[in-house]
């Protein structure tokens, strides 16, 4: 839709015409201000921006370290541009040398949802299949945070049907 | 020629003052918009409904996405 509205204000006479083409869903995806009468809330505006990340040669040791006394069970792997690259579950590092590092023990591309991803229907979704978080990034991948159904349940109430 | 923009381009551009303009649906509109947009559905685009803009100065259109 929009390069016919960029093409038309060019035969209007307009000099200096730009079609932004990732439009308002890249903007929300981004995690960008927003103006209008909808007020639905996103998962990046409830998620949690500090969640624990480690970089790819971190030794186990340090992210047992960062997830002890912390309420995750994860620690999230991430690059100098907090681009996700991966997951380290407690589980998997109770036996683990502590001189592994993270890469030895992740799993590769855990899933995501976006920053404009609406809460009601996010809640509903990991209720469904039982899970607690879901990691949030930019559409570039970007870590934004972790959203937590419990945080979301206790703001927003639990989801209809359950 | 119109020049693509990703979302980088635009930031510069509403740094610069660009006139942004939002084609979608006035309900569309409505509901959540950017910053500062101006709502011309692409069905009113004409030479009246443009007349508010200045034709000299840099004009940024979106839609909902790139579909």
């Amino acid at each position: 839709m929009s390069p016919r509205a960029a093409w038309r204000l060019e035969t209007l006479g307009f000099e200096q015409v730009h079609d932004y083409v990732g439009g308002k869903a890249d903007w929300l995806a981004n995690g960008l201000p927003r103006e209008g009468a909808k007020a639905v809330p996103f998962a990046g505006e409830l998620a949690d921006t500090d969640p624990p990340t480690c970089a790819l040669h971190t030794p186990v040791a340090d992210v047992r370290a960062a997830l002890d006394g912390s309420r995750y069970g994860f620690c999230l792997v991430v690059n100098e541009r907090r681009i996700v690259l991966g997951r380290v579950r407690r589980s998997a590092i109770n036996d683990t040398e502590p001189t592994a590092t993270a890469e030895s023990v992740m799993e590769p591309g855990p899933s995501t949802v976006r920053f404009d991803e609406p809460v009601a229907a996010l809640v509903q979704r990991l209720a469904k299949r039982d899970l607690k978080t879901m990691v949030v990034t930019t559409p570039a991948g970007c870590l934004v945070g972790v959203f937590h159904r419990a945080d979301a349940e206790a703001r927003l109430g639990p989801p209809e049907g359950s | 020629m119109p020049k693509s923009s990703d979302l980088a381009d635009l930031k510069r551009l509403l740094d610069q003052g660009v006139q942004l303009v939002d084609v979608l649906a006035p309900d569309e509109y409505a509901d959540e918009h950017l910053p500062g947009a101006i709502n011309i559905p692409l069905k009113q685009l004409d030479a009246d409904s443009v007349a508010r803009l200045d034709r000299r100065k840099p004009v940024a259109v979106y839609c909902h996405d790139a579909l």
